[in-house]
C-alpha cells in the first residue's frame, strides 16, 4: 500500500473544497433550476423503465414454463387413445425448417416448446456426445454403425436378418459380445439389459418383416417395444423409420417390396410410437432422392443396404432431430 | 577317402535342398498384414465394397486378443454379403493355432448370420479359404474360391 503524508491529504481536501466553492459560485440560479428539473424527470423515466422490464420478465417466465412430456409408460389399452399428441421440447429450432417436405410436425410459435403430431421435427444439431448414453437396436442396417464408427460412444445391439417377430424370442446375440460369461447366444432384450441404464434407445426394425401382414408386423414390434420399456423405463425411445429401397428393387430383387409399401408400414410405426409415448424419426426422408427412392448409386449391390455416405446422411439426420435430454429428466 | 567325399556331397545336397524348400514357401515371417490384404483385394473379385475394419470394430468382430500382434481385416461394407479378407499375424510366443481358432469362430458367426438371411452366401462359408504360413493366418471369403486361395497363398 502507498504511504501518503497526512498533511498532503489535508492540502488536497482544501484544494477540492476551493474547487467546489468556485464551481458553486459560478452556476447561475436559472441553470440550477433547469438542471434539477432534468435530473428529476430523468430519474422518473428510469424507474418507470425498470418496473416495465421486470413485469415483462415475470410474464415471459409464466408463458415458457416447460410442460412435462407425455408419460413414457405404456397406458392400459382401454385408456389409451388411438393417436396421442406428444408434447416435447426439442433442441432450438433453426430459422428454416423443411418440415413440410419431410412430413414433420408443424412448429409452434412458442420458443422452446414443440408440440407435434408426427415425426420429430428438425432442431439445431446436437453433438456426438448426445450418443454417450444411447443404445442402438436393429437389423443388418444397424450392424454398419460400428463398422463406420458412427457412434463409438454408444452401445449397438444388432443382427442381420432380425425382424419384428423373431426379435422377441430368437437367441442371436453372442453372449461374449455383450460381456456375458459362457458360450452361446441370448435374445436382444437379454443383450440390451447389459447396457442398463441408457437414456436414449434408438430402434430400427422392419426391413426383414415387411413381408408380414400389418397386424403381425405391428404386434411383434409392439411386444418388443414393451420389453424395451421395461428394461429402460426412463429412456427416450426413438422408433426410426425403415429405410427406402432403390426404384429397381421391386424388379430386381423382390416383387413384393417397394417404397410405397415401406412408406405405408412406416406410418404404422409412427402411430405405434405415438401410442407408446415414443418418438418417431423419419430417417427415410434423409435417404430418399426426389422420386422417393434410395438412389441407385447408394446401393448398387442389393438395392437395400447402402454405402458409408448414406450412413453419414442417416446420422446427420439423427443429430438434427433430437429431443433434449432434460425433457425426460 | 571316397566315403568322406560321398558324405560331404550328401550333406551339401541336403543343405541345398533345405534352402530350396525354405525359399519355395517364401519368408512368411516377414508378411505385412496390410500389404497382404491389399494385394488379395486387388487380385480377387468381390461383389461388395469391402471396408477396412479399424481397431475397435475389428477387435469386436473377431474378438482379437493378445495372441494377435498385427492384423488387417476387411469386411462387407453393406452387410449384404459374407465376403471378407482377414490377415492375422500372431504375437511372439503365440501359435498360429490361436489365430486359426479366431478365424474359425468368425466363420461360424457369419454362418449363423447368413444361413437364413442370404443362404447363397453359405457356399463360400462352407468352403472358406484359410491359409497358414509362418506366423500368419489368412482368411478369404469370395465367390471365386480358387482365385481366393491362389491370392492368399501368394502372400506366404
Amino acid at each position: 500500500m502507498y504511504n501518503i503524508p497526512i498533511f498532503k491529504i489535508k492540502r488536497l481536501g482544501e484544494q477540492m473544497r476551493v474547487i467546489r466553492q468556485r464551481g458553486h459560485n459560478r452556476i447561475p440560479l436559472p441553470l440550477k433550476i433547469i438542471l434539477s428539473v432534468t435530473l428529476i424527470v430523468g430519474m422518473s423515466f428510469s424507474l418507470a423503465w425498470v418496473w416495465h422490464t421486470t413485469q415483462q420478465s415475470v410474464a415471459a417466465e409464466n408463458i415458457q414454463e416447460p410442460q412435462p412430456a407425455d408419460s413414457p409408460s405404456v397406458p392400459p389399452e382401454d385408456e389409451a387413445p388411438a393417436v396421442s399428441q406428444v408434447t416435447v421440447q426439442t433442441a432450438d429450432l433453426p430459422e428454416e425448417s423443411d418440415a413440410e417436405q419431410s412430413g414433420e410436425a408443424e412448429q409452434p410459435e412458442d420458443a422452446g416448446q414443440t408440440v407435434f403430431d408426427g415425426a420429430v421435427p428438425k432442431s439445431d444439431p446436437v453433438g456426438q456426445s448426445y450418443f454417450d448414453d444411447a443404445i442402438f437396436i436393429g437389423d443388418s442396417i444397424s450392424t454398419g454403425i460400428p463398422l463406420y464408427h458412427l457412434a463409438d460412444n454408444a452401445a449397438v445391439v444388432a443382427m442381420t436378418g432380425i425382424n419384428t417377430d423373431n426379435i422377441n424370442y430368437k437367441e442371436v446375440i453372442d453372449r461374449i459380445s455383450v460381456g456375458l460369461e459362457g458360450e452361446g447366444r441370448v435374445t436382444f432384450i437379454e443383450a440390451a439389459k447389459q447396457y442398463v441404464p441408457r437414456s436414449k434407445v434408438y430402434i430400427m426394425l422392419g426391413g426383414n418383416g415387411i413381408g408380414f401382414d400389418k397386424e403381425t408386423f405391428i404386434d411383434g414390434y409392439e411386444t418388443f417395444l414393451g420389453s424395451v420399456r421395461e428394461v429402460f423405463p426412463d429412456a427416450i425411445i426413438y422408433l426410426q423409420s425403415m429405410t427406402p429401397v432403390t426404384a429397381d428393387y421391386v424388379n430386381e430383387f423382390d416383387p413384393e417390396l417397394n417404397n410405397a409399401k415401406i412408406d405405408d408400414y412406416n406410418l404404422e410405426i409412427m402411430a405405434l410410437a405415438k401410442r407408446f409415448g415414443a418418438y418417431y424419426l423419419d430417417v427415410a426422408s434423409a435417404l430418399k432422392d426426389e422420386t422417393g427412392a434410395l438412389p441407385k448409386e447408394a446401393s448398387p449391390l442389393d438395392g437395400m443396404h447402402f454405402s458409408p455416405e448414406y450412413y453419414n446422411k442417416w446420422f446427420d439426420y439423427l443429430k438434427t432431430h433430437a429431443i433434449k435430454d432434460e425433457v425426460k429428466k | 577317402m571316397t566315403v568322406k567325399k560321398l558324405l560331404a556331397a550328401a550333406l551339401a545336397g541336403m543343405i541345398l535342398l533345405a534352402g530350396c524348400s525354405s525359399r519355395s514357401g517364401g519368408d512368411a515371417s516377414n508378411v505385412d498384414p496390410t500389404a497382404a490384404a491389399d494385394a488379395i483385394l486387388s487380385e480377387v473379385t468381390f461383389r461388395d465394397s469391402l471396408v477396412k475394419a479399424e481397431d475397435g470394430a475389428a477387435e469386436s468382430y473377431y474378438r482379437l486378443d493378445d495372441t494377435i500382434a498385427d492384423y488387417a481385416i476387411h469386411i462387407s461394407g453393406s452387410g449384404a454379403t459374407a465376403e471378407e479378407v482377414a490377415v492375422l499375424k500372431v504375437a511372439e510366443g503365440a501359435s498360429t493355432d490361436d489365430a486359426k481358432a479366431i478365424i474359425e469362430k468368425r466363420v461360424e458367426d457369419l454362418k449363423f448370420k447368413f444361413e437364413d438371411y442370404v443362404p447363397e452366401e453359405m457356399v463360400k462359408l462352407g468352403d472358406p479359404v484359410i491359409v497358414t504360413g509362418g506366423d500368419v493366418v489368412i482368411l478369404v471369403l469370395a465367390d471365386d474360391t480358387a482365385a481366393a486361395k491362389k491370392a492368399a497363398e501368394a502372400q506366404l
